[in-house]
């Protein structure tokens, strides 16, 4: 019988288990670490803590965020300090940047200097960094990347909370390329497609495009759970519980409904009336950036949405949404539930999390 | 275009992050040894000062059973001599009867040649300290204040004094009274002519010491 050392010894291997990836949402801190099998990776431990202070605040107070990232890793059992982190989405901006290298100029060195050019001294108390997107025209060597910039101060007090916590903090990523990382993962034995992934957020949404494996944007668009709840509140005269409680009852799967003059058919024909005019902005957008993601990939291809976040929950949303768009649309597979053989209860939201889980140590 | 690995993380933080954990690793690491060294070092002399209350204290036992040592022995010598003491004075009264003493005493004088003139008789313990030689035994005090484990023996002591008409004659009651098995020693303290005549010659007058056997083996 032959041994495979390397398997025989995997046991005291500290590289079994990839780093903890840390998102801190609006509202819950979530954390996922995976553990690198013979058949793939394994979720390990996950956590999605309620998180009682303000994001703004919490981010100036190193301390608390300690606190919080202590009493996770105590009551959740992960292992090991490396640790992969995405800055909070509000505390960042991504924008798309088209540069010319010179000569023998390096991306990064091209990127901060046009920053330098545009933002000035204003750049030294920024931090950014780059993902390259593609060249526009091979020729003049023009090149678009995106570029994400964050407050230094923001970073330093989001590390300071990471290693106060006992943390090694080997990368700080966004969301979009935690995405991605997941998207690449779930998707790999799909053929290649342009992959719109829709982040619900209460009051904001944030759309990433993937195409090629290649993040082609990501953007903020002014729509939330709560834009939708709104209209609820103001079409059908009803106190927020209540139109929660309607929402929560509802199914917004027009196929579903079929010719069904029932009740509750009529009813959530009619909350689909009422939400229309806010998801044809909705979709709107999405078209746009769909369009966008097929003038930038070669060759005819797929495309397709997930849902993730608040609106991902409704029921039905997803094919609501598809029959509005005309391309397939589904939420998010539970990354958890793909990743493990036990019952993790936490889902969708744990996306982020584990695409920076993902990150390979 | 190049792979390039996005991280928000500035240049240098990990680093210096790195650095610092470590540094407070290796001053933990520090105080946790000198915390160890310190409270094993404590613990030392707490047990050396333990030990040595301890040592001091069976020192102090072991000295206690020094002076209980000889105290015992000083008990044992003291028994030895009172025991001693005790079979002196039981031969003292068990001793010989003066009317026999006398008897033997006075089967040795043959009349007219020669004649005593005082006898006096003592028992007394001897310490046997020459066991050659008894009359010196006989002559010997009891010391009753001496620290010595000594053998003890009860003797009757005769001191006889008389007068004979010649040397010749005091010889032979010496000789008559060695040949009598109960006397066991006679010696001649003193024999000198004295101012007494008997038909014209000076007499002689004596002295003898005379030690019996106890008891009398007649």
């Amino acid at each position: 019988m032959k041994i495979d050392p390397q398997r025989a010894f995997s046991f005291v291997r500290s590289d079994r288990f990839g780093p903890i990836g840390i998102e801190l949402a609006l509202e819950r801190l979530h954390m996922v670490q995976v553990r690198n099998t013979a058949t793939g990776p394994r979720i390990h431990a996950c956590a999605s803590l309620p998180v009682d202070v303000q994001q703004d605040a919490l981010l100036q107070r190193p301390d608390a965020l300690r606190e919080l990232i202590r009493d996770g890793r105590r009551s959740h059992g992960f292992h090991g300090d490396q640790a992969v982190a995405a800055m909070p989405a509000s505390q960042i901006r991504v924008m798309p940047v088209s540069y010319q290298r010179r000569d023998a100029q390096s991306d990064g060195a091209a990127i901060a200097a046009l920053l330098r050019e545009r933002l000035g001294d204003e750049l030294d108390h920024l931090v950014a960094d780059y993902m390259p997107v593609q060249v526009l025209r091979e020729s003049g060597g023009e090149r678009l990347a995106l570029v994400a910039v964050s407050r230094r101060e923001a970073v330093l007090n989001f590390l300071d909370g990471l290693t106060g916590a006992g943390l090694d903090a080997t990368a700080l990523e966004i969301g979009p390329i935690a995405i991605r990382r997941l998207v690449e993962v779930l998707l790999r034995d799909l053929p290649p497609q342009n992959t719109l992934i829709l982040n619900c957020g209460r009051h904001k949404s944030f759309v990433t495009l993937i195409a090629d494996n290649r993040l082609l944007a990501d953007d903020e668009l002014e729509f939330g759970e709560e834009t939708l709840l709104q209209a609820l509140e103001t079409e059908l005269e009803l106190e927020r519980p209540l139109v929660e409680q309607v929402v929560r009852d509802a199914n917004l799967d027009k196929t579903a409904l079929g010719n069904s003059r029932d009740a509750a058919a009529e009813s959530n024909r009619a909350l689909i009336q009422i939400l229309r005019p806010q998801l044809n902005r909705l979709v709107e957008d999405l078209q746009r950036h769909l369009l966008y993601a097929s003038s930038e990939s070669t060759g005819a291809r797929l495309s397709r949405v997930y849902l993730l976040g608040s609106f991902a929950r409704w029921a039905g949303s997803d094919r609501l949404l598809e029959s509005l768009l005309g391309v397939p649309v589904g939420t998010m597979p539970n990354p958890v539930a793909l990743f493990s053989d036990t019952g993790f209860e936490a889902g969708p939201e744990l996306a982020v999390a584990t695409g920076l889980a993902l990150k390979a140590a | 275009m190049s792979e390039h690995e996005f991280n928000l993380i500035p240049p240098g933080y990990r680093e210096r992050h790195l650095r610092r954990r470590g540094l407070l690793r290796y001053a933990a690491t520090s105080a946790a040894i000198l915390l160890g060294l310190g409270a094993t070092s404590m613990t030392l002399g707490y047990a050396t000062r333990h030990t040595e209350a301890r040592i001091g204290e069976l020192q102090a036992q072991q000295s206690i059973s020094d002076g209980q040592r000889a105290q015992l022995v000083d008990l044992s010598e003291q028994r030895d001599r009172l025991a001693g003491e005790w079979q002196l004075l039981q031969g003292l009264r068990g001793g010989n009867h003066a009317d026999e003493i006398v008897r033997l005493v006075g089967n040795t004088i043959v009349p007219g040649e020669v004649w005593l003139t005082d006898l006096r008789m003592r028992r007394v313990g001897v310490v046997n300290e020459d066991e050659d030689d008894p009359v010196a035994a006989a002559r010997a005090l009891v010391d009753v204040d001496s620290s010595e484990v000594l053998r003890w023996s009860a003797v009757t002591a005769i001191a006889a004094r008389g007068q004979a008409l010649n040397h010749a004659m005091l010889s032979g009651l010496a000789e008559r009274m060695l040949s009598v098995p109960a006397i066991d020693s006679v010696h001649v303290e003193r024999a000198s002519l004295g101012e007494l005549r008997v038909n014209g010659e000076r007499v002689v007058d004596f002295e003898l010491a005379i030690t019996l056997r106890s008891p009398l083996e007649s």
